[in-house]
């Protein structure tokens, strides 16, 4: 019974005790795979810190599920081959992570690694994956290995060619690699991969393969093409954003805010719809409005530079008075450590003295109170110098600091100036508008005839005058609020930016300040510590005669 | 007339085209002669042409040679005659400061200060220090200077007291002659005077120059009537000016004249109202001097010129056999017997060395090398007395670091030190300096005691982690690590290793905290891990276990090169140019030969004269046939058969032809005939084969009827030239004779 027992778990169901990642098998792990010998006792010694780990290897354990990982936030390269995972799940918080192996496990399907955007190495290699998908966001992946899995349409590789980085590619060992098509496909369709199941792809293997699969290629081509032309596009609109937010005046060259005005008023869209005089009107009231945005966004430009022109020469202006300071303090210190040489010479010549019992610590005392005194004269002078530059230098920054503001605010103060003309102009336009649209439509109403072809809404509305004056005047004030949203956004914007750079550069200054005064009594602390030491060291050397007469007595 | 004697001639080198590379090619090119009777005009002036022959002139024919070329090359050039002070008469130059000491201070060019008022300005210390003892510190300091300003210029005024030339009898009376250029050519904008013998431009107002009599060149002669004792600098030099000028020709040389008011349509009125008249054209052959006699230069290939303290000697390229083409020696003294600096220039060395400077005071050599060489050396600077191929002695090598792989830029060398600098290298590493302790008695060679190895920044690391300086005392066997400093840090951290001794734990490395200390700058970081400790400390020991073993490497290094450097300056040699064809031999035993192989062939050629006779000759008296004449029944038959046989190959040539010709002619007509039947059912492929093919024969056809023609047209002037030659062939001497005699009858 009792071998029956044993044979059947050795065949069918070896006791396999299922590993759980936790604490203990993450240190034994690292503990495992960390440095050998001498270096191996002073790692084992300071003990693991599972947030400094950059790597972890997670092999043979067995594990079932990936888990309890988010404590290695440095992590950088994971493996955990040869278990028995079969999802991939829990690894978004391991943001830094660089290479990640689940080879040798049974994983069905790709997924949950959106977050691991710096990936640059995956090895899925034997699982059992039937498709290629979920992995877009991994824009650095270099190398993949996919092989002896389970992928049964070549086609599917085509995927891969999205990966504008991706070098490398492994696929052998699936089902569809019995198919000589695939190797042909592979090379032809994956034109940035340079080596394929580590071998290198020659120019003349390509070219046959895309005399084969010419259509086909050319389709995917053609998407990739389009994908590329509309991802620059975006890129550049967002440039183009991005570039103008800087001098607050986003969206608002070109028609475009006017638009989405006009899209965000039901009702003036509405009453556009009449058309006839009333379109004429709109295209002057878009091409006013444009004019006025291009002189202001202009101007918003310029502004932007000559700002940037005089945070340049305030910053260059600081930099160079802080390189001075730094330059001058290095040259004290050197000073100093010059002159504690000398007398740490001297202070050790006392204690060799000493030592070698020439002279009594009562004969010697007079001697180092006297270099202890001088010691504390250079340090004092020492911190005397340090501190005096510290303070010119903070005093020198402090009232072109202050003028720096001055010159921002008014600076920030001419640029809403300007914008507040032009969103005036604006309004002017607006109300322009709008009473030209009064006066169209007020012509229009009730006229049946002229309303025929309309839509039923719309005719009912030009019916009735008091529901027409009604509509005008709510997709005025309508307007009225969006013009006023956009300009205090850009108002406040503009102030909250020049806030922050100004109190930005008093903190960094104070900051500044603070550190080194800290950094000067740090060490002037440690120069002293070190000092005592030494005297401690001489008075505690008892010498060996003494110390053997003590121990007989004890 | 003098004007006659003035041939303008275009040089045609590199530097030829401006008037200083031809006054300094005169100065070089020519021995100067002094006038024999320094008051007079001289009896005769040998032409320029002789003169260059001869390679030696007086004043007169120097300017002459001067002018020429001058004008030749554009400029609007004259003959000065008139008097000049004995140095300038007698070229002497031990009175004048040599022109071409190099200029050895350094050009520091300040950046000029920016314009704009600076919108932001720190604000200035306050300044506590007295006014007043800065002023009397000032008046100090300026009556001190006064003082010694006075006694400097004391000093000046005996030293021109003692070098003041001694009294010349007949000064103002010396006859000279000089070169004079009048600006409107060649972007010259003042007029300014040459002096042959010298080479050097002189402002009008020069004070040698003491009275100018008259000017000529080739177009025209100009006496000056003018006085000239408030110097030559007050003459106005508008030779249009007929108060100040007087012309020995009427008129005025053709580039000077106006036209106006002249009739120019009628050549004879022209002529006649123009009333200028022209120097009839020079006597003397074209001024040209050989591409050789150009690169030589120098009379002799040698010429020597002493000035004030200075003793300068030039050479001739490849003339020395190091070299060695201007040598200028500073001396001590007027007599020319201490030397205090030598520059010596070289060209054409295999060794790339360019320059020399001694210092014989210092005891110093300072070489310098053009790119190019093995080791890459560009600049090497020694002391005199430095054993010559030991890094111990004092020297500097500067090297082309960008063409060396280790980047080394500078090395400094002196007794018990030994210092590397780089540039740019992929490590960081910048300087590496060496102390050695002297040896003592037991063990003479010098022993490493501190290497200082300092990198820069790696913008990539952290400060606390980025290595600025690494000390290793390998004597007391510690090592001290100092780190870069952070932003606004004026501490840096350090960290001192006291080396395990390897040997007690065998060749591992352990680690005691007790045996390093360190300072980390930042008081909020935490204190390093012992591991890293550990990790620096095994890496630093690697680290100086390398650099002692690059030490002694570069160590046998230097030497090497030292040696090289020894071998090249006692055995100089010169490089010859691939395509000089005087002095590369190799090229021009090779040309040599290639001239012999040609000319022998030639030769071959002549004798292989083929003799229409020979075949015929051979059938009759086999093959080794000597040259004797043959008898005339011998000859008549040879004479035959070869006729006959010409006149048989020219008609059997013929008919191969026409042959040709008539199956090549039917067939296009065929092809024609059947073209014109069926052209109207032809697809047209078959159409345009049908004219490719067509073409074709008619093209062939074609070729064939001109070789017809052309050997109707000349088999019989053909016959005829065989039969010439028959009549004149040596052979048949005899049988011609007779047949002439009997023709005759």
């Amino acid at each position: 019974m009792s071998e029956k027992k044993s044979l059947n778990s050795l065949i069918i169901h070896p006791d396999i005790e299922p590993g759980v990642i936790d604490n203990a098998m993450l240190t034994r792990c690292i503990l495992e795979y960390g440095p050998k010998e001498e270096a191996g006792r002073l790692f084992a010694e300071e003990g693991v810190h599972l947030d400094e780990a950059q790597i972890v290897r997670l092999e043979f354990q067995n594990i079932l599920r990936i888990d309890h990982l988010w404590m290695l936030k440095s992590l950088r390269k994971l493996t955990l081959a040869h278990n028995l995972i079969e999802k991939i799940e829990n690894l978004e918080l391991l943001v830094g992570l660089n290479e990640l192996d689940l080879s040798f496990n049974k994983i069905e399907k790709i997924e949950n690694l959106d977050e691991l955007v710096n990936l640059e190495i995956l090895t899925l290699f034997h699982n059992k994956i039937r498709k290629l998908e979920n992995m877009d966001t991994l824009e650095n992946l270099l190398v993949f290995s996919i092989g002896d899995n389970l992928i049964e349409d070549y086609k599917e590789m085509s995927y891969m060619r999205r990966f504008r980085k991706l070098r490398s590619v492994s696929f052998k060992g699936n089902p569809c690699c019995d198919d000589p098509m695939t190797n042909q496909f592979l090379k032809s369709a994956l034109t940035r991969v340079t080596y394929l199941d580590y071998k290198l792809i020659a120019e003349e293997e390509r070219e046959s393969g895309r005399a084969l699969f010419r259509g086909h290629l050319r389709k995917l081509d053609d998407a990739d093409e389009k994908a590329e032309k509309e991802r620059l596009a975006k890129e550049d609109y967002e440039a183009k954003v991005k570039f103008y937010a800087l001098s607050f005046v986003e969206y608002l060259s070109g028609p475009e805010l006017l638009d989405s005005m006009f899209e965000k008023d039901p009702d003036g869209s509405l009453l556009l719809k009449v058309g006839g005089e009333l379109l004429g009107f709109y295209e002057q009231y878009k091409e006013q409005y444009e004019e006025t945005m291009a002189g202001l966004v202009q101007f918003a430009q310029e502004a932007y530079n000559s700002r940037q022109n005089e945070i340049k020469l305030f910053k260059d202006l600081v930099d160079n008075a802080l390189e001075d300071s730094v330059v001058k303090s290095k040259m004290v210190v050197a000073g100093f450590e010059e002159k504690k040489k000398s007398l740490i010479d001297q202070m050790n010549e006392l204690i060799g003295r000493f030592t070698s019992k020439k002279a009594t610590i009562e004969q010697l005392e007079p001697n180092i109170i006297d270099a202890g005194e001088a010691f504390n004269d250079i340090i004092y002078d020492l911190w005397k110098k340090l501190m005096t530059i510290e303070m010119q230098l903070y005093e020198q920054c402090e009232e072109s600091r202050v003028q720096f503001a001055v010159n921002m605010t008014e600076m920030i103060t001419k640029l809403l100036e300007v914008s507040r003309n032009a969103f005036g102009a604006w309004r002017e336009h607006e109300g322009m508008w709008s009473m030209r649209q009064f006066e169209a439509l007020s012509k229009l109403l009730g006229n049946k005839i002229m309303l025929g072809d309309a839509p039923p809404e719309l005719f009912e509305v030009m019916m009735d005058r008091d529901q027409m004056m009604n509509l005008i005047a709510q997709s005025s004030d309508n307007h009225m609020r969006f013009i006023d949203a956009r300009e205090d956004l850009l108002m406040t914007r503009a102030n909250n930016w020049r806030d922050e750079l100004i109190q930005g550069a008093n903190d960094n200054e104070i900051k500044r300040n603070r550190d080194r005064i800290l950094e000067i009594y740090y060490y002037i602390d440690n120069q002293r510590e070190e000092w005592t030491d030494m005297q401690m060291n001489m008075t505690e050397t008892v010498d060996p005669e003494t110390a053997a007469l003590l121990g007989d007595d004890f | 007339m003098v004007c006659t004697s003035i041939r303008p001639t275009k040089l045609c080198y590199s530097d030829t085209t401006s008037w200083q590379g031809l006054s300094s090619l005169v100065s070089d090119y020519f021995d100067y002669e002094p006038l024999r009777k320094p008051m007079l005009l001289p009896e005769r002036i040998i032409s320029a042409y002789t003169a260059i022959v001869r390679r030696s002139g007086n004043p007169f024919e120097l300017a002459h040679v001067l002018v020429s070329w001058l004008i030749g090359a554009g400029y609007d050039a004259y003959v000065v005659v008139g008097c000049a002070k004995r140095d300038v008469c007698m070229a002497i130059r031990y009175r004048t400061v040599c022109p071409e000491i190099p200029d050895e201070s350094a050009v520091i060019d300040t950046p000029p200060p920016s314009e704009e008022e600076p919108r932001y300005r720190l604000v200035p210390l306050p300044d506590l220090t007295s006014k007043y003892c800065k002023d009397m510190d000032q008046k100090e300091a300026e009556k001190q200077q006064a003082e010694l300003n006075k006694i400097e210029s004391e000093r000046l005024k005996k030293i021109a007291e003692l070098e003041k030339p001694p009294p010349d009898e007949i000064d103002g009376w010396r006859t000279h002659a000089w070169v004079l250029v009048l600006p409107g050519f060649k972007g010259v904008e003042e007029p300014f005077f040459i002096e042959p013998s010298e080479g050097n431009g002189y402002p009008i107002s020069a004070p040698q120059y003491q009275q100018l009599d008259s000017i000529y060149n080739n177009e025209n002669y100009y006496v000056n009537l003018k006085s000239c004792a408030e110097g030559l600098g007050s003459l106005n030099y508008d030779l249009n000016e007929l108060t100040c000028w007087e012309h020995l020709l009427a008129g005025e040389p053709f580039h000077r004249r106006q036209l106006v008011g002249i009739d120019c349509a009628d050549k004879k009125t022209a002529f006649d109202t123009e009333k200028h008249l022209d120097v009839p054209t020079s006597w003397i052959e074209k001024l040209d001097i050989t591409a050789d006699e150009y690169e030589q230069r120098y009379p002799g290939s040698h010429k020597v010129i002493r000035y004030k303290k200075v003793l300068s000697e030039k050479f001739s390229p490849y003339s020395e056999r190091d070299g060695v083409i201007k040598r200028i020696i500073i001396y001590e003294d007027y007599a020319l017997s201490i030397p205090l600096l030598t520059y010596e220039w070289y060209k054409n060395r295999v060794d790339k060395m360019l320059t020399v400077k001694i210092d014989h005071l210092k005891r110093e050599v300072r070489e310098t090398f053009g790119i190019g060489r093995k080791d890459h050396l560009l600049k090497h600077i020694y002391s005199m007395d430095a054993p010559t191929t030991s890094v111990e002695g004092e020297r500097t090598l500067e090297f082309n670091y960008y063409a060396r792989l280790d980047h080394l830029t500078k090395l400094v060398c002196t007794g018990l030190t030994f210092d590397e600098y780089y540039t740019d290298r992929e490590d960081r590493l910048e300087t590496r300096f060496i102390t050695y302790t002297e040896g003592n008695k037991f063990d003479p060679k010098r022993q490493v005691k501190d290497i200082i190895e300092t990198y820069n920044r790696n913008p990539d690391i952290p400060s606390k982690d980025d290595i600025w300086k690494k000390i290793f005392h390998t004597q007391e066997n510690t090592i001290e690590i100092l780190y870069h400093y952070d932003y606004n840090f004026v501490t840096n951290n350090t960290r001192f290793f006291i080396k395990p001794n390897l040997a007690e734990t065998g060749g591992k490395i352990l680690f005691y905290p007790d045996k390093t200390t360190g300072y980390i700058a930042d008081p909020c970081t935490k204190p390093p891990r012992p591991l890293d400790v550990y990790y620096a400390l095994c890496d630093n020991m690697e680290s100086e276990h390398h650099s002692r073993k690059h030490i002694r490497d570069r160590e046998s290094d230097i030497t090497g090169y030292l040696k090289q450097r020894e071998c090249e300056l006692n055995e100089p040699i010169l490089f010859v140019g691939l395509f000089d064809t005087e002095r590369n031999d190799a090229a021009k035993k090779g040309w040599q030969e290639q001239e012999t192989q040609k000319a022998e062939v030639t030769e071959r050629e002549k004798d292989a004269e083929i003799d229409p006779l020979a075949p015929y000759l051979a059938r009759m008296f086999g093959s080794g046939h000597g040259a004797g004449a043959l008898t005339v029944k011998e000859a008549t038959l040879v004479r035959e058969q070869c006729l006959n046989d010409f006149r048989a190959k020219q008609l059997a040539r013929q008919n191969l032809v026409q042959e040709r010709f008539d199956k090549l002619n039917a067939e296009y007509k065929n092809k024609r005939l059947w073209y014109l039947a069926n052209q109207f059912i032809l697809t047209p492929e078959k159409e345009s084969a049908y004219f490719a093919l067509s073409a074709e024969l008619a093209f062939q056809v074609h070729t064939l009827e001109v070789r017809l023609t052309r050997h109707r047209d000349l088999s019989s002037p053909r016959f005829k030239a065989l039969e010439d030659y028959l009549d004149k062939h040596p052979l048949l001497k005899e049988f011609n004779r007779l047949r002439h005699y009997y023709r005759m009858k």
